[in-house]
Parts: structure tokens; sequence; C-alpha cells
């Protein structure tokens, strides 16, 4: 027979071991992963998102505070630097898709990059955000891994970067075809390229999912913004604060 | 010839054993191989993330650590003009999970809850704003420096 206080004595050990924070991390994950595969690869289903949803849930749930969740699942976060620098692999195979056509790709990412910065911040400023909530859209664009780093570099909230970085990237992968049908645009690569640079990873996953060229191309915006986003934002931000 | 069916029989005995082995050892080999590979080709992701720890302690611009280890992996594949399999392997696992990475980070957020509620309005009407002009503006951009490239040749 299990005594009740030595349920709570496991319970004591467990919550106080980096073991349930990633215990909780990677089921939530498994199970956001499951969801998006199930509706087949529906933007709206992210993993991330319902991964996050899940775990904030549960530790508010059992009364966990942040701080202590971190601990444990800082293992994980380690491995994102690595991840990180990781990505060079897909950049290096997609500057092949760069050919002739440096010019017209490089130009649209600054303007793109630009546009992204100028009306994030604007709308959000206009309409009397907090200064916190509007530090967070300078880097909402880039890649979650990188926008993170920048936010880190920049002092504006990492978290909220990442948020908005996952959000930007769902609603990029579903209004992304409108607007480009919109638009008139037709060639794959320039339909694709543009998705890249507002909605990076889970963008390029929605434009491989219609189109190879596309996907090729989405991936090499996001990387190109990565790199180039991450020496160009702080500047900007230094200039506006 | 029943002693030269026989001496063939075994030979062909012989001769499947020594494949299955060969193809056993073989299958050994690669499954090693791929594990030899993976660690190879963390231990040259590692190197480049911490050469880029150390340059980052430079007082050069402000880029984020990991960011400076992928430019540097970068230039290293733009010079060797090629990718190992290990690395390719290890980049591989890692970007699999690249969502999952950025989970501990993200529930972060559970701390802005308060702030996020109380400006609901223009977060979302920036973040949809912005990612439609964005889309827009440098699907135009594309367009126009494309035709002006065209119209150049």
């Amino acid at each position: 027979m299990i005594k009740p206080h030595s349920i709570v004595e496991i319970w004591v050990y467990l919550s106080g071991s980096p073991l349930i924070a990633l215990f909780i991390s990677l089921v939530a994950y498994q199970i956001g992963l499951w969801a998006y595969q199930k509706t087949k690869h529906n933007p709206l289903v992210n993993p991330v998102a319902i991964a996050v949803i899940l775990v904030a849930t549960f530790i508010e749930l059992i009364d966990m505070p942040y701080d202590k969740y971190f601990q444990g699942a800082q293992f994980i976060h380690f491995l994102l630097g690595s991840a990180t620098v990781a990505l060079a692999i897909p950049i290096y195979r997609g500057i092949g898709s760069l050919k002739n056509r440096v010019i017209p790709l490089m130009g649209a990412l600054f303007i793109g990059g630009a546009i992204s910065i100028a009306s994030g911040v604007g709308i959000s400023t206009l309409l009397g955000a907090d200064k916190s909530i509007i530090g967070a859209f300078y880097s909402k664009s880039v890649t979650a891994p990188i926008a993170m780093g920048i936010a880190e570099r920049m002092g504006t909230s990492p978290p909220l970067t990442a948020i908005f970085a996952v959000c930007t990237g769902i609603l990029g992968a579903i209004l992304a075809p409108y607007v480009l049908n919109l638009l008139r645009i037709k060639p794959w690569w320039q339909r694709g390229f543009p998705i890249g640079v507002a909605s990076h990873g889970i963008g390029a996953s929605r434009a491989f999912s219609i189109n190879a060229e596309a996907g090729t191309y989405a991936s090499l915006a996001m990387g190109l913004h990565g790199i180039t986003g991450s020496i160009a934002i702080p500047l900007i931000y230094k200039l506006f604060n | 010839m029943v002693a030269q069916m026989s001496f063939e029989g075994t030979d062909w005995v012989e001769w499947i054993c020594c494949t299955c082995e060969r193809r056993i050892r073989l299958k050994d080999k690669k499954e090693r191989g791929v594990k030899l590979m993976m660690l190879s080709g963390l231990i040259q992701i590692l190197f480049f993330q911490s050469l880029g720890e150390l340059i980052s302690k430079l007082p050069l611009p402000s880029l984020p650590r990991p960011v400076i280890g992928l430019v540097l992996l970068l230039c290293w594949l733009m010079i060797k003009k090629e990718i190992n399999p290990s690395l390719a392997l290890v980049s591989e696992a890692l970007s699999q999970y690249l969502g999952l990475l950025f989970v501990p980070a993200a529930v972060g957020v559970v701390l802005f809850l308060p702030q996020l509620k109380d400006n609901v309005f223009p977060i979302i009407c920036g973040l949809i704003g912005s990612v439609v002009l964005t889309i827009g503006g440098s699907a135009l951009a594309l367009k126009l420096f494309n035709q002006g490239e065209a119209s150049n040749d």
C-alpha cells in the first residue's frame, strides 16, 4: 500500500528534478506534431503553438513557476544554439538558387525586411501598444531561433518575440496565397521568396507543400533574412530607441 | 556426377552463407558508420558554435552568438564547396526538431499574459497588417527588380 504522503514525496522529488520539465516539453511537442500530421499539415495547427499552449497550461495547473520549468527545460533550450548554427547547411544549399537573380532577390529581401519592421512597429505604436510589445515586433519576421537571439542582444523580450514570430509564420502561411493571387504574381520562385521573407520557416514549409521551387526560394529567403536581419535589426532598433 | 552436384550444392550453401555474413558485416559497418558520422557532425557544429561564442567576446557588431557560428560555418562550406555527409546528417536531425527547441523559451510568454491581454487589439492588427504588407511589398519589389534586370539584358 502506498501511503498518501509518499505520493507527495515522489511529487516533490519529481518537480525538483529536470525530468518533469523535459518530459512535458517532449510530450507536448509530440502531441503538437501528431495533430499537425493528422490535419495534413494545416498551418493553423502549428506544433510549436500547440506545445507552448499545452506546457503553459500544465505549469499553470500544477503551480510551477516558469523559472523552475526553464531550469529543467534548459537542456532542450541549449541545443537551440547548435540548431541555429546548423541552419548554415540549408542556407548553403539554397545559395545555388541565387544564381543570376542576386539583385532582384536581395532587393526584395531588403525592402521586405524594412516593410516588416516599419509596418509591425508602426501599426502597434499607432494603436498604442506597450513598449515591450512594440519591441517584440522588430524581429518577428526572422526565423524564431535567430529572432530570439536578436531580441536578447537588443534587450527586448525573447519569449514575446518567439511568440510573435510563430504567429507571423502561421498568418503568413495562411494569407500568402491570397495576397500573391491579388497581385497576380505567377512564377513559383517569385511566389516563394516573399513568403520566406515575411513568414520564415513556417511559411517555407507551407510553400514546399505547394511547390518545390517555391519552397526552395522561401527557405533561401528565410536564411538570408536571418543573417541580414541579425546585422540590421539591432542597428535599426538603436536608431529609434 | 552426384559427387559433383553435391560439391556444387555445398558450394552454393557456402556462397550464400558467405554473402549473408558479408551483408551482415556490411550492415554493421554502415550502422557503426552512421553513429560515428553523427558524432563527427556534432563535433563540427559545436566547433563552429564555440568559435562564434569566442568571436562574440570581441567588440564586433552585436550579432547573436549562434548567428556568428552560422556565418562562419557558411563561409567554411563555401570555401570547401561541399557538405560532408556527417554534417548533413546532424543538421537534418537538428532542423527536424527545430520547433521543439524553442518551446522552453517560448513558454516564457506566460510571464507576459496580462500584458498580451491588455494589448490584444494592437498586436492582432500589427501582426496581420505587417505580414500582408511584407508579403505584398517584397513580391512587388521582386517583380519590379526582375523586370528591370530583364530589360537591361
